[in-house]
């Protein structure tokens, strides 16, 4: 018996594009997976819900690393060394101690991670220029500092995707040497950031911070998250 | 350094719910809860809600067992609703010959209230339309529309022969293409 017939009606969206439905079988189950699938999450889930979420102590530690790693690598594919991002909690929190004793055993590079995250959460929302200024502030190197925040400028509001490839190479490079960052190499990709009509440094330049400038992090700004911005799931993921 | 299309948006939720990330459980449910629920009514379930709400934590419980992509996720979720009303029918059929309540016995009011609650329209009439089918065809069909299994996997799941299923959706399909055309 040929089944073949009857199995093109149950071809989904999986298989290929959807298919004009062409008779009334077809349409049946277009219609049935589609009215499921618009659903609302049904009330009888919540229970189940409410079960997958609750965690450990440890557990809530790494649902905080992998929101982090998720954003990383949902942003630039790549991703190295990302451990447990403990940070946030404040003295006197449960946590606080244990967020100590880990930054003590080097066991996740802290602040760092989450700083990197932020800024590719910024990156991600068509805000290069913010993200590195936000990575500039976990950069040790004055010169890679200055480098990022000068890049940063150069870009403005700009959000072409050579730009955003361009940020993005260096924000993996950061995660993927966190604790080892070369300086130079910062800079020279910092340098390399295509902006808004002015190319980067011409060949022959050593990147650097410019006359006059002090290093150091810029006056006024503390190194912390901004506001708003948590490391997860990029906002818009639509099932 | 480029940037790569990297793991899915359902492999990065997979995981962070699997860590009990509240936000990404809510999107893996919400790729099938509509069809767990669709998938019993239009088998007629009777303590649909019931059973929906043991699949569901029966997919939390077992969410470390599974492997595989967003496709293979909503295939193993449907089988797990499957699995639960086959235990659900077993136990009220057991019921049913211990006799120990007389409530139990009585057929259920026409399904109005449930329907309602569903708020599916196109399930509703679908449930309608598979009374007209035998148990046995509606259960291959059921899996294929909502599951998406392919009929190898309903043989294996129904513990049948390739053929059989197979016959069982053809007979299935024609009854209702009928039915379609009869009920325009």
């Amino acid at each position: 018996m040929d089944c073949g017939d009857a199995n093109d009606y149950f071809s989904s969206a999986y298989d290929q594009g959807p298919t004009l439905a062409q008779n009334d079988i077809e349409r049946f189950i277009a219609d049935l997976r589609s009215e499921a699938d618009a659903a609302r999450v049904s009330e009888f889930a919540e229970p189940a819900i409410a079960r997958g979420s609750r965690r450990s102590f440890i557990g809530r530690l790494r649902t905080r690393a992998a929101a982090v790693a998720a954003a990383l690598v949902m942003t630039f594919g790549g991703l190295g060394g990302v451990a447990y991002a403990a940070n946030g909690a404040a003295p006197g929190d449960f946590l606080y101690g244990l967020d100590r004793a880990l930054e003590a055993v080097g066991i996740g590079n802290g602040a760092g991670d989450e700083r990197l995250a932020e800024a590719a959460e910024l990156v991600e929302q068509g805000h290069a220029d913010h993200g590195l200024e936000h990575a500039a502030n976990i950069v040790a190197d004055p010169g890679a500092q200055a480098a990022l925040l000068s890049a940063a400028e150069r870009i403005g509001g700009l959000d072409k995707t050579d730009t955003h490839e361009d940020v993005a190479a260096v924000l993996t490079y950061l995660s993927e040497n966190a604790g080892a960052v070369d300086g130079a190499i910062v800079a020279e990709m910092a340098g390399a950031i295509r902006g808004n009509g002015v190319p980067g440094p011409p060949e022959g330049v050593t990147p650097g911070p410019p006359e006059g400038v002090t290093p150091g992090p810029p006056e006024g700004v503390t190194p912390g998250p901004p506001e708003g911005v948590s490391p997860g799931p990029p906002p818009g993921t639509t099932p | 350094m480029t940037l790569t299309s990297g793991p899915s948006d359902f492999d990065l939720h997979l995981e962070a719910a699997r860590a009990g990330d509240e936000a990404s459980w809510r999107w893996l449910f919400n790729l099938i809860s509509g069809r767990v629920m669709a998938f019993l009514a239009v088998r007629g379930a009777r303590d649909a809600e019931d059973v929906a709400g043991e699949t569901f934590l029966d997919i939390v419980r077992s969410i470390r067992r599974f492997s595989g992509g967003q496709r293979d996720f909503v295939s193993w979720s449907l089988t797990i609703a499957h699995r639960r009303l086959v235990d659900s029918i077993r136990a009220s059929s057991r019921r049913r010959e211990v006799g120990t309540d007389a409530a139990d016995l009585e057929q259920s009011a026409p399904n109005d209230v449930e329907e309602s609650a569903l708020g599916m329209v196109e399930a509703t009439r679908a449930k309608r339309l598979f009374e007209h089918l035998t148990a046995d065809q509606t259960e291959v069909l059921a899996l294929r529309i909502y599951g998406e299994l392919t009929l190898p996997e309903i043989a294996h799941r129904l513990d049948k022969p390739l053929t059989a299923v197979t016959s069982l959706q053809h007979r299935g399909l024609q009854r209702l293409r009928r039915l379609l055309t009869e009920s325009e």
